[in-house]
């Protein structure tokens, strides 16, 4: 079946396309922009934006393990809705992805979703940042990436090792740029705020560190490393400076975090749905991330998804688990954040070029696509979300721009055209 | 009082701390007598819910309940379900269930007063939340001083100590800077951070530093695991830059203040005959301590009838 967009704008900023035209899907794959006469189902979508399906780096959706918090169907569902088409899963579920078993195993059972669901193998077994995993076999099974998810570790040698092992296997390695033993002393940025109400901080000095060592394995071992979950100032500062030391590194930051600051802690005294890691940073950290977006310092901005429950949330801000599901809320998060929806579309598409995937609207792409309303505003939690949790700072906050639909080669997987 | 709850000094405004240590002032004859008890709160129950241990704090609370006839029950940590693994949510549920009017918490999270407070009815009284504020102890604070200084207005106080993960001096900082009065704060690096400065505290770095501009000093308990990890390097070191003993006292102005939360460590951040000394007001503290809880419950609980009857 053919099938003609017509009238939308067409906005692919990593591709260079933004303009009002009609792309034609033919067999699940873009056929043409502006194909001429053509002999199609034809859906008028002016007014509208369309832009390649969004990219997630890092979405933890508790399957296996805690299922009752989202699984894959719900968080497959949850990606759609976002405007998502491929979503990298965090192995930091229960049992970990350390396993060819358990990449095979999430790979089988993620057919026929909505959308596609990518693997990360961990890199270390069990996420301990000890023991290297099978991460050959984890390759050969099908992981499309290794991480150790928002994980960090503090022990060189085997940050080097891992590195000089997974080069020659080809495929990219995820690190979030974190100091294990400054993020275990605070709860949240450590700053005005943070000395104001009364809580410990994390210094963002733990990322500056992470990703100078980072950047100084990567020159190393010659393997390319992507650093995710960016979020200080001084982390893109360093960031730019491995870089132009020639160490080749990408990164990335959360999508929440272009818009939320530390204030977000205590304008809602102590709510642990602000309590992340990293943590919401100060005004000048989301300002250069806003920045370091728009110049390409960083690449990407992940979802950061990690849905929870009353009983891991129902707590003192310090005892409350981490975490805030993001994949319904990314790209509003980002246009409100960053206040430019090309901006916040190259952020949520750019993780196709670190995964090293063929995606946008050019001629033979999968027609993985997002149709937006860019004129339209929704508020968090008004209609039930697709996600199985609601723990997000930003529920009942009014957001700019609706999905309209999300494509995945070719079929509507959410909304309607 | 308009307020529903006291968490903390922060928003507290001058006119409403006046107000509270004015109140304290006419309880504390209450303590006075031979029979020190009002019916002020009769009929009316306080439950005292510590998830940290504390003498001090507890029975100021407790006894401040008592002379103001309110039926009260303590809970402290090792008797409450805490330790069976109840959420502090579901405690407070069943505590709500049993219809308190006032629940005093104690606890080592900051924010979980506030928790509380905004999901239940009952008045909560702060006692301490984590390393964020203990607003009780920072009006007992302030209202010594003012017994001895008259006014808090332009007067100089120092805090010494670990001074960033203390609430006492959090609430102190927050309640002195309303009344305008200034604060130098000194104490180690790892404690005494610059950014004290959005506190609106000066931030200095030995006790020697503070001394001699300080109308009052207030020392700060020092806690023994926090020699863990870097944070200080010896008790003995401690003593000698940011302890107070009589050779330092003497740089100070004959008049000065000497005050302490409580506990105190003799011989780390004061030796004993500085306890001791005549300008110590450390007990009178603890006697405006009770004063000033009277006063909170009072304004909290009793004022409000009042004006309905």
């Amino acid at each position: 079946m053919k099938r003609l967009l017509e009238g939308a704008r067409l906005l692919d900023p990593i591709g260079g396309v933004d303009r009002v035209g009609d792309l034609l899907i033919e067999h699940g794959r873009v056929a043409a922009i502006d194909p001429g006469p053509v002999d199609a189902q034809r859906v008028d979508l002016s007014g509208h934006v369309v832009t390649p399906g969004f990219f997630d780096l890092s979405a933890n959706l508790r399957d296996p393990g805690r299922t009752w918090l989202e699984g894959l169907e719900a968080g497959a569902a949850a990606a759609a809705a976002g405007g998502f088409t491929t979503v990298l899963l965090n192995p930091a579920v229960d049992p970990v992805t350390d396993d060819p078993s358990r990449v095979r195993e999430l790979l089988e059972r993620s057919t026929g979703l909505p959308v596609e669901l990518a693997v990360a193998g961990a890199i270390t077994v069990g996420l301990a940042g000890r023991d290297l995993a099978e991460v050959g076999r984890m390759a050969e099974a099908g992981a499309c990436a290794f991480s150790d998810g928002g994980r960090v570790h503090d022990d060189a040698l085997v940050l080097r090792h891992a590195l000089l092992y997974l080069r020659p296997l080809g495929r990219p390695v995820l690190v979030r740029g974190g100091d294990p033993t400054l993020e275990a002393a605070g709860v949240m940025h450590d700053g005005e705020v943070a000395t104001r109400i009364g809580l410990r901080g994390i210094p963002v000095a733990g990322e500056e560190l992470a990703i100078a060592r980072l950047g100084a394995l990567a020159n190393d071992t010659g393997c390319s490393v992507h650093v995710t979950g960016v979020t200080t100032a001084r982390g893109v500062a360093m960031l730019r400076h491995v870089r132009a030391q020639g160490a080749p590194v990408s990164a990335s930051t959360i999508a929440l975090h272009t818009l939320l600051t530390d204030q977000a802690v205590c304008d809602t005294v102590y709510d642990s749905a602000t309590r992340l890691v990293p943590p919401l940073r100060s005004a000048s950290d989301r300002a250069a991330l806003v920045a370091a977006l728009e110049d390409g310092s960083l690449c990407a901005a992940a979802s950061w998804h990690e849905p929870l429950s009353r009983v891991e949330k129902e707590l003192e801000f310090e005892l409350a688990e981490p975490g805030a599901i993001g994949l319904e809320t990314a790209l509003s998060a980002l246009v409100a954040g960053t206040g430019r929806l090309e901006t916040a579309v190259r952020a949520l598409t750019g993780g196709a070029q670190v995964l090293r995937r063929e995606h946008g609207l050019a001629p033979g792409c999968s027609a993985d696509l997002a149709v937006l309303d860019p004129e339209a505003e929704w508020t968090v939690g008004e209609v039930p979300l697709a996600s199985r949790s609601s723990n997000t700072p930003l529920w009942g906050r009014s957001l700019p721009v609706v999905v309209r639909a999300t494509l995945h080669r070719g079929e509507v997987v959410h909304g309607a055209l | 009082m308009k307020r529903k709850d006291l968490l903390g000094l922060r928003d507290v405004p001058r006119a409403e701390i006046e107000h509270i240590l004015d109140t304290a002032v006419r309880f504390r004859g209450v303590s006075e007598r031979r029979i020190k008890k009002v019916p002020t709160l009769r009929g009316r129950t306080v439950v005292s819910l510590f998830f940290e241990n504390s003498t001090r704090t507890k029975t100021s609370f407790d006894l401040a309940a008592k002379r103001l006839s309110a039926d009260g029950v303590s809970i402290s940590a090792s008797s409450s379900a805490a330790k069976k693994g109840e959420t502090l949510m579901d405690t407070a549920r069943n505590i709500d269930a049993m219809a308190p009017d006032l629940v005093i918490l104690r606890h080592s999270c900051a924010g979980s007063p506030h928790m509380l407070a905004r999901s239940f009815d009952f008045s909560v009284i702060n006692a301490g939340d984590g390393i964020n504020e203990h607003p009780s102890q920072g009006l007992l604070d302030m209202l010594t001083m003012r017994d001895h200084l008259q006014s808090l207005e332009g007067k100089t106080v120092a805090i010494v100590g670990d001074v960033f993960h203390s609430r006492v001096a959090r609430s102190n900082l927050y309640g002195l800077r309303t009344m305008g009065a200034r604060v130098l704060v000194a104490g180690p690096g790892t404690m005494c951070r610059p950014e004290l400065e959005v506190l609106g505290a000066e931030v200095r770095h030995r006790i020697d530093d503070v001394l001699a501009e300080a109308d009052v000093v207030m020392m700060l308990r020092i806690q023994r695991e926090r020699l863990a990890r870097a944070m200080v390097s010896t008790a003995g070191e401690y003593a000698d830059l940011y302890g107070l003993d009589l050779k330092k006292l003497a740089r100070a102005s004959e008049r000065t203040l000497v005050m302490h939360p409580g506990p105190i460590n003799r011989g780390v951040e004061m030796t004993p005959d500085v306890a001791d000394h005549a300008n110590s007001v450390i007990l009178e503290q603890v006697r405006n301590g009770v004063a000033v809880r009277m006063a909170l419950m009072y304004l909290l609980l009793g004022e409000i009838d009042e004006a309905a009857a």
